[in-house]
Order: C-alpha cells, then structure tokens, then sequence
C-alpha cells in the first residue's frame, strides 16, 4: 500500500475508533445520571422546597463529578488517544522509506500541527462545559435531562471539529504530496511551475476560494495570500482555503498555464 | 567504463553503445505530477480523457444541484471535492522500456452532500443503497474516493461513464514533449 493511502487508512480508522469511544463515554455519562435522578427523584414527596434544594445541590455535586470522572477527562483521554495513534500510525508509514526527506518533513509538520488542533479543540470542549456547570444551568431549575444533552451535544460538536482537523490533515497530507512532486521536478529540469487552484465555484464556496478558483500561482504567492486572508489554519499551499475546503492544486507548467488561457498570478 | 555524455558546452558522445532508457526519479516525478495536474485541469474543464465534455448530469439531478447552489458551471466531479483532492501517486515501476505510475483517489471518504428530491449526491452514490453492504448495515461514509472514482470512470451501477481519470490526446502529447525536453532524465549512455 502506498503512503499516502496507508495514511489515509490509518487516520480514518484511528477516527472512527474514537468516535466509538465517545459516543460509549457519552453513554456511560447518560446513563450515570439518569442513575442519580432516580435516586434523588423520592426526595421529592418531603417538604418541597426543601428537598428541591437539597436535590439540585447534591445533582450539580454529582454530575459535576461524573462528568469530571467520565466526560471531560474521557474526552480529552480520547483525543491524546487519537493524537498519540495517528503520530505513531504516521510515523511507522513514513519509515516505509517511500517519500523523500522533505516530502516527510513536510508531512509531519502537517500532521503535529493537526494533532494539536484536535486536542485544543476537545481542551475547549472541556471548558465551556466547565462553564456552563459553574454558570449555574443545573440550579438555575432546568431540567436535568436537558442539562445532560446539552452537555452531550458539547461533546458531539467538539468531536466533529476534531474529525475537521483530522479531514484537514489529511487533505493536507495529499496536496503537500503534489506539491512536492513538482517542486522536485522543476528543481531538476528548471521548467517553471505554478499551480491552479481548482475545484467548485458554486454558492457554497468561501470567497477566498471564490477570488482564486480558476487561477494559477506560485506557492509563494498562494501562501502570501492565504497568511493575508487570514485562512485557518495555513499555509494555503496546504490547506487551500482551511478546515474542510472542497478545492485542491493541479501543478502546470508556466506554458501550459498560459496556452489554456489560464491567469498566472505571481 | 565510463560514459560521457556532456563536456564543456558540447555534447561529447564517448559512449560505444546506444542510449538505454533509465529513468530518474526526477524524470519520474515530472511526468507523474504533469498528469495529476493534466487530469485536475480536464475536470476543470469539463472533458473527459478522450476530450470531450463529459456526459451531462440528468435533468433532475441538475435541478437539485441548483436548488442547493451547487450547481458549479460546467465543472463536474467536485461536489464533496474529496475525490479531487485526494487524487495522487498510488505507486511506480520502472522496468526495462516502462515505467508505470498509477494515479488515482486515495482510501478516504468524503461527507456526505444532501440535497433535495431523494438525490444523493456524485460522491454518495444511489447504487451503494443498492449494495450487499449497504443492506448489511454498512454507511454510506463507507464509500472510498477510490471506488467512487472507480464507478465514475467505468460507469459502474447506474451511473454514466465520465472518463475522468486519464490523459486526453493533447496532454498525452504534452507529456511525449516533456520526455524529449528532458531526455537527459530518462535515457542514459550504455549497452
């Protein structure tokens, strides 16, 4: 198996991996507390007031602390989990010896810059849970169940950021490659590349990726305008437009840019 | 015994056999990020790898294309953009008269682009609904840019034969004339 499907393959499976994790914590989460709303629901029948107080202390108590024990500390476990697969998974490719050294380092800045996201992303997750719980929602009267899917749901989005980092990476890792490849070859034959950035040009694009489509330019300028738009994350050489960008880069020859008519920006 | 094949600024030819073919890996990328670019170009285009616009999508499918602005001129392929960008070097071999690089999409699996009217869309195809592994529970996801694309090129199911994933005759020829520019990278001197 080449490289880069061998990466491909590796870092789906290590997301779907962790996707199955989460969604088991989640579980586990709901399940917990639906466990201590049983128990406390009885209180109920006492001295009303009372008891509601009681319950909503003793319930922020202890869905903090599940959620302490079973979800945010899961959900970061996971994404070092995950991070820690793909860079092992990486590592054990690109010692399959088939890219050059720049090819590789380029990869691997790539992925750890990647990597990092995904763990950023869940840290955030973390905190505005954190938050959320310290904002008062539990005592504030709303329903604990709701509490618990709202928690849920912080989750469930922080893991579908990580899958865009990871989407990203690995769109990254594909482009990177061709643009190694012609930078090879125009260091050996002195033949001029640039790259046309390509792909759709429907209501959906991003006006980034709507200024340049259809045009050609040189890494270096592609990269300068990407770092001056502000794309995340850079560079543009990379990622194109940033997290789940649809277009990619079709290396030309100066000449053949220009026999098809195609604007060349330097 | 040595070969000289350049001196100074003349091309000395010392050698007492003829040129043999052996590729560079500089040769070899040239020629292999030429044809990626030349496939992605084609598809911008819209023709397929005899040349000619592709076959257009059906009534239907384009009107639900509009509807969710995704309708993107007559670039055709891009929807998800994972098959595109995915597109790359699979693998080389070099023999004694060839070498043989196979491009194509890569292992992984675009997201899935709903858009109205029962449609999937290009890269979330009809047939997988149809499918053994679909029946067995199997997702849509489950679907590799490199079966996708395999399906695009031969027509496979229900789908029209879009031959994407090749050269047309002008890039074919395009390619030949990078050879000869570059021979110092693919021929040198020996028996």
């Amino acid at each position: 198996m080449a490289p880069q499907d061998a990466i491909f393959a590796a870092t789906n499976r290590i997301a779907d991996d962790a996707a199955e994790r989460m969604l088991a914590i989640l579980d586990a989460v709901s399940d917990e507390i639906a466990d201590l709303m049983d128990e406390i629901d009885p209180l109920k029948v006492a001295d009303r007031d009372r008891a509601e107080l009681r319950n909503l202390t003793l319930v922020r108590k202890q869905v903090q602390a599940v959620l302490t024990r079973e979800g945010i500390a899961a959900a970061t476990d996971v994404a070092e989990d995950m991070a820690a697969d793909m860079a092992a998974e990486i590592a054990g490719i690109l010692h399959m010896g088939d890219f050059d050294a720049d090819a590789t380092r380029e990869l691997e800045r790539i992925l750890r810059g990647q990597t990092r996201e995904i763990e950023k992303t869940f840290g955030e997750a973390a905190r505005e849970i954190g938050r959320a719980i310290d904002a008062g929602q539990l005592t504030s009267g709303k329903a604990l169940r709701q509490a618990t899917e709202e928690v849920a749901q912080k989750l469930r989005t922080s893991f579908v950021r990580a899958s865009t980092a990871v989407e990203a990476a690995i769109a990254g890792t594909s482009r990177a490659a061709v643009v190694s490849l012609a930078e090879g070859a125009e260091a050996e034959t002195g033949q001029e590349f640039v790259f046309l950035y390509s792909g759709p040009a429907d209501s959906h694009t991003r006006p980034f990726c709507r200024e340049h489509v259809g045009k050609a330019y040189t890494r270096a300028r592609l990269d300068a305008d990407g770092r001056a738009a502000g794309v995340k994350p850079q560079p543009a050489s990379v990622f194109a437009g940033g997290y789940a960008c649809r277009h990619s880069l079709a290396p030309l020859l100066v000449e053949d840019a220009e026999e098809e008519g195609i604007e060349i920006v330097r | 015994m040595p070969q000289t094949l350049m001196k100074a600024r003349h091309v000395e030819v010392t050698s007492s056999g003829p040129l043999v073919f052996k590729p560079s890996k500089g040769g070899v990328d040239l020629l292999v990020a030429r044809a990626i670019g030349f496939i992605k170009l084609q598809a911008e285009q819209g023709v397929d790898q005899d040349g000619k616009p592709f076959v257009d999508y059906a009534p239907s499918y384009k009107r639900a294309l509009a509807a969710t602005g995704r309708l993107s001129g007559k670039k055709m392929l891009m929807l998800s953009g994972g098959m595109m960008k995915s597109l790359g070097e699979r693998s080389r071999t070099i023999t004694g008269s060839t070498i043989e690089a196979v491009i194509g999409p890569g292992l992984g699996r675009s997201p899935k682009v709903p858009l109205p009217g029962g449609h999937w869309s290009d890269d979330t195809i009809q047939d997988w609904l149809d499918s053994p592994a679909s029946k067995a529970g199997g997702r849509l996801a489950d679907v590799s840019q490199n079966v996708i694309g395999y399906w695009h090129q031969t027509g496979a199911g229900r789908l029209p034969v879009r031959r994407w994933c090749g050269l047309s005759p002008k890039n074919r020829e395009r390619l030949k004339r990078d050879i000869v520019a570059n021979a110092r990278l693919f021929f040198a001197a020996g028996r």
